[in-house]
C-alpha cells in the first residue's frame, strides 16, 4: 500500500459514518431550534414594556393630552384656591406604563412676595387621578373638607364658623413690621373693579364670584359647593392664563367653559367636592360677575384700616410674613 | 473544515449575533424604562442598532441564516421606531424645554 492509499484509507476511517453524520445534524438542529425558541420567547417578553411605553406616549399625545391634564389642573388651582399662582415651567411630568405623574409647586402672594405654599404630586392613570399627595407649608390651612358653613369667604346671607372679633384681636396683636393675607367678606355683591378701587394700600389678589349658589353653598341638586373666583392682579408671566388679558372676567368664564368637559378631573384635583360648572356658567352668562368676598394682602396696618369700611362684614386672617412691602 | 461549511457558519454566526445584540439593547432599554435610570449602555444605543443591522444584513444573504438576519433587523427597526416615537411624541406631551 503506497502512502496515497494509506492516507485514503485513514481518511475513510476518520470520516463520520452516514449514521453518525445524520445524528450530529439532528442534534445541531435540535440545539438551534431550542435556542430559537428561547430567544423568541425573550424577544416577545422584552417587546412588551417598550410597546406599552409607546402606546402611553401615543395616548398622552393624541388621546387625553398630557397638556390638557396639566391645563385642567392649573386652571382648577387658579379658580378654586384663593390667592394662589403656579409656575408652569416648574411642572414636572413623568411617564410610566399608562400613567403620568405631575408635580408642581403652588405659590401665594403675601405682602409683596410670592411664597411656595404647597407641593402637589398627582398620579394619573390614563385620564383618571389615582393618587394625590399634597405637602403644605401653610400655617393657616384652608378647610380641607368644605361644608356649607366652613368657608373663609362668605356670601352676605351666610354666617361663617369663625369669629371676626377673634380675628380682629389676632390682627391687632401682630407687630407692625408684618405683612398679612386677609379674607374679606362683604355685606353685599359688588363689581370687582369697585372693590379694587376701594381697597387702598393693599393688593386685592383674588375675588370670589357669585355664581347663584353661594347664598346657600348648595347647588340646585343639593350638593355642597365651594367658592370659585379669579386672580385680580395683572399677571404678565408667560404661563399665566391671565397673561395680557383685557378682562379677567372673560378669561375666568373661558376657563370655566374649558374645564366643563373635564369637571370630574377638576373635582378630583381640587379640594372641592363639587364644582357644578354647568349651573354656574349659565348663571354667570345671564347675570354677570359680582363679588361677595376678596383676598387682600398688604401691611398689617393697612389691612387693619380696611376693617372700618362699612362694606366689610367679616375678616379672616390668613398667612403672616415679616415685612417685605417695598412700596 | 471546508470553505463552504465555514461560509455557512459565518452567516449563521452573523445571524445569531445580530439577534443577540438586538436583544441586549432591548433588555437595556427595558431596564432603563422600568427602573427610571439610564444604564451605562444607553448612550451606545445607536451602536447596538447599527451592529444588529450590519450582522442581520450579512446573515440575510444566505438562505439558511435569513430568518435570523430578518429577526435581528426587525429588532433594530423596533428600536429605531421606539426612539423616533419617544423623540417626536416627547415634544408633544412635554411642552417644556
Amino acid at each position: 500500500m503506497n502512502s496515497y492509499e494509506k492516507l485514503l484509507s485513514q481518511a475513510k476511517q476518520d470520516a463520520p459514518t452516514p449514521e453518525n453524520d445524520s445524528g450530529h445534524k439532528i442534534k445541531k438542529a435540535i440545539t438551534s431550534s431550542k435556542w430559537r425558541l428561547i430567544l423568541s420567547t425573550i424577544t416577545v417578553a422584552l417587546l412588551i414594556v417598550p410597546t406599552i411605553y409607546m402606546l402611553t406616549f401615543v395616548y398622552y399625545a393624541f388621546g387625553t393630552k398630557s397638556t390638557t391634564l396639566m391645563d385642567v389642573t392649573s386652571y382648577t388651582m387658579y379658580l378654586t384656591e384663593p390667592n394662589t399662582t403656579l409656575e408652569e415651567l416648574e411642572f414636572d411630568m413623568d411617564f410610566s406604563l399608562f400613567s403620568m405623574d405631575l408635580s408642581f409647586e403652588q405659590f401665594k402672594q403675601i405682602g409683596d412676595e410670592f411664597y411656595p405654599i404647597k407641593t402637589y404630586n398627582l398620579k394619573f392613570a390614563f385620564d383618571e387621578l389615582v393618587d394625590k399627595e399634597i405637602s403644605s407649608r401653610l400655617e393657616k390651612a384652608y378647610p380641607k373638607y368644605p361644608t356649607e358653613t366652613n368657608q373663609w369667604l362668605v356670601h352676605p346671607r351666610k354666617i361663617p364658623e369663625f369669629s371676626t372679633t377673634e380675628e380682629d384681636f389676632k390682627l391687632a396683636g401682630l407687630p407692625e413690621e408684618t405683612v398679612v393675607e386677609a379674607y374679606l367678606s362683604f355685606n353685599d355683591l359688588y363689581p370687582v373693579k369697585d372693590v379694587v378701587s376701594t381697597m387702598e394700600g393693599v393688593d386685592v389678589t383674588w375675588a370670589a364670584i357669585y355664581t347663584g349658589v353661594e347664598d346657600t353653598m348648595l347647588s340646585a341638586g343639593g350638593n355642597v359647593v365651594s367658592p370659585i373666583g379669579y386672580p385680580v392682579l395683572p399677571d404678565s408671566t408667560n404661563w399665566s392664563p391671565f397673561k395680557d388679558a383685557q378682562s379677567h372676567e372673560e378669561v375666568f368664564l373661558d376657563m370655566l367653559k374649558y374645564l366643563q368637559p373635564y369637571e370630574e378631573i377638576a373635582v378630583d384635583v381640587s379640594a372641592h367636592k363639587n364644582l357644578e360648572l354647568a349651573e354656574r356658567i349659565d348663571y354667570l352668562e345671564k347675570n354677570g360677575f359680582m363679588t361677595y368676598g376678596v383676598v387682600v394682602t398688604g401691611p398689617k396696618n393697612e389691612v387693619e384700616k380696611l376693617q372700618n369700611k362699612p362694606m366689610i362684614r367679616y375678616m379672616k386672617l390668613g398667612e403672616v410674613k415679616l415685612w417685605n412691602w417695598a412700596r | 473544515m471546508e470553505l463552504g461549511t465555514l461560509k455557512i457558519r459565518i452567516f449563521q454566526w452573523a445571524g445569531w449575533l445580530s439577534v443577540i445584540v438586538g436583544l441586549f439593547a432591548l433588555a437595556m432599554l427595558n431596564i432603563s424604562l422600568l427602573s427610571g435610570y439610564d444604564t451605562p449602555f444607553n448612550d451606545r444605543f445607536s451602536l447596538f442598532i447599527v451592529l444588529s443591522i450590519l450582522f442581520g444584513t450579512l446573515a440575510f444573504f444566505r438562505r439558511t441564516s435569513r430568518t435570523l438576519g430578518l429577526w435581528g433587523i426587525a429588532l433594530a427597526i423596533f428600536l429605531i421606531l421606539f426612539m423616533g416615537v419617544m423623540f417626536f411624541l416627547g415634544w408633544a406631551i412635554v411642552p417644556f424645554p
